[in-house]
């Protein structure tokens, strides 16, 4: 497992040098591409959520996260909310945003659609046992998340570490792209109608 | 004291309209002091930048009236993931800027004892070791203005 963590740092690393000039993305093209994953977990209404099929053809960004998560959880989902809200109907109805707990005992269903709904109603959260989730996260090459001890006695106290990057898939059913924290509404409003409309063939 | 400190506090805020306040205590400058407004069922949290003309000082503390849980953090990156451990104090440079910032340092304010809504102030008291308290009011906005209200990068 330390080995894997360590490829995909390296795999992130060689990717964020070509940020920016691959393609005119201001997001990270990775060097080669991952296929959408074909993956299934709880939907925030109790029902099962199976990800390659319901996100098949869209722009979906999905992010690894927590709701207790002080913020770059919030900040991602903000941005990108706020960027949405530029786009036509036509464009907005082809993109798709999937949140995945990474603390699952904390984030019940129905506090996971509340936290999501403070930013846009239609974005996906999910939910799966640690291992489910932990399995994702490394057949997408992240480093699996880490519950970290708090500060105080409180047990229900802690940190979630978890990857703190957005991936990008595309209508081609393929990961290409994925924006570090930090991103800007400004980089997100750059880069969606690329993500929409670019053309991976050849690649 | 109170009726003081809010005074200056709407004097500078006339007098440096719509630059957002800041605080001076002795050598230090603290400004751009935001909090964004949480989350449905998501923590509180404060940022600010702390500018320091003198020797080096320590913040060693935040309270808030609306907490009763505050504590300061520190995000780090470990081979693509980011962590967030618990920061006893934070060393203030002579000459320096310090700048609490997302996916960096920042104040998390749990238990909070009010609903904080965007248009709000939240009261702070930023202790150093030097310098002594400083209170001061966070600017309450929501996240997806948090980036202009700390501006550049």
């Amino acid at each position: 497992m330390p080995r894997r963590a360590a490829a995909v740092a390296v795999l992130l690393a060689s990717a964020c040098t070509s940020a920016g000039g691959s393609g005119g993305y201001r997001g990270a093209v990775l060097p080669r591409a991952l296929p959408r994953p074909d993956f299934t977990l709880t939907a925030t209404d109790g029902a099962p959520y199976r990800f390659a099929e319901r996100t098949r053809g869209q722009v979906t960004f999905l992010f690894f996260g927590y709701t207790n998560c002080p913020d770059v959880c919030p900040v991602h989902m903000a941005n990108i909310a706020a960027s949405l809200q530029h786009l036509t109907h036509e464009d907005r109805d082809r993109v798709s945003v999937v949140f995945v707990t990474t603390d699952p005992s904390r984030d019940s269903l129905p506090r996971l659609r509340q936290w999501l709904a403070g930013f846009d109603p239609t974005f996906v959260g999910l939910r799966g046992d640690d291992s489910t989730v932990a399995r994702i996260e490394s057949g997408l090459l992240l480093a699996p998340s880490v519950r970290e001890p708090g500060d105080s006695a409180d047990p229900g106290a802690y940190g979630v570490g978890h990857a703190a990057q957005v991936l990008a898939f595309t209508p081609d059913d393929s990961l290409h792209v994925v924006y570090p924290f930090g991103t800007r509404q400004e980089d997100w409003g750059h880069d969606l109608p690329l993500l929409l409309h670019g053309d991976w063939s050849g690649r | 004291m109170r009726r003081a400190f809010l005074l200056t506090s709407l004097a500078t805020l006339a007098a440096c309209h719509p630059a957002p306040p800041a605080y001076r205590a002795g050598p230090l400058t603290i400004s751009r002091v935001v909090s964004p407004e949480p989350v449905r069922g998501g923590p509180g949290g404060a940022y600010f930048t702390i500018t320091n003309a003198g020797p080096a000082d320590t913040l060693i503390r935040v309270t808030s009236a609306v907490s009763d849980s505050v504590s300061m953090h520190r995000m780090f990156d470990r081979d693509g993931t980011m962590l967030m451990g618990p920061v006893a104090e934070v060393a203030i440079p002579a000459g320096g800027t310090v700048r609490f910032a997302p996916g960096h340092d920042h104040v998390m304010l749990e238990a909070l004892r009010r609903t904080l809504v965007a248009g709000d102030s939240v009261p702070l008291v930023l202790v150093f070791r030097r310098a002594g308290p400083v209170p001061v009011w966070a600017r309450v906005v929501a996240y997806r203005d948090l980036e202009s209200a700390l501006g550049a990068r």
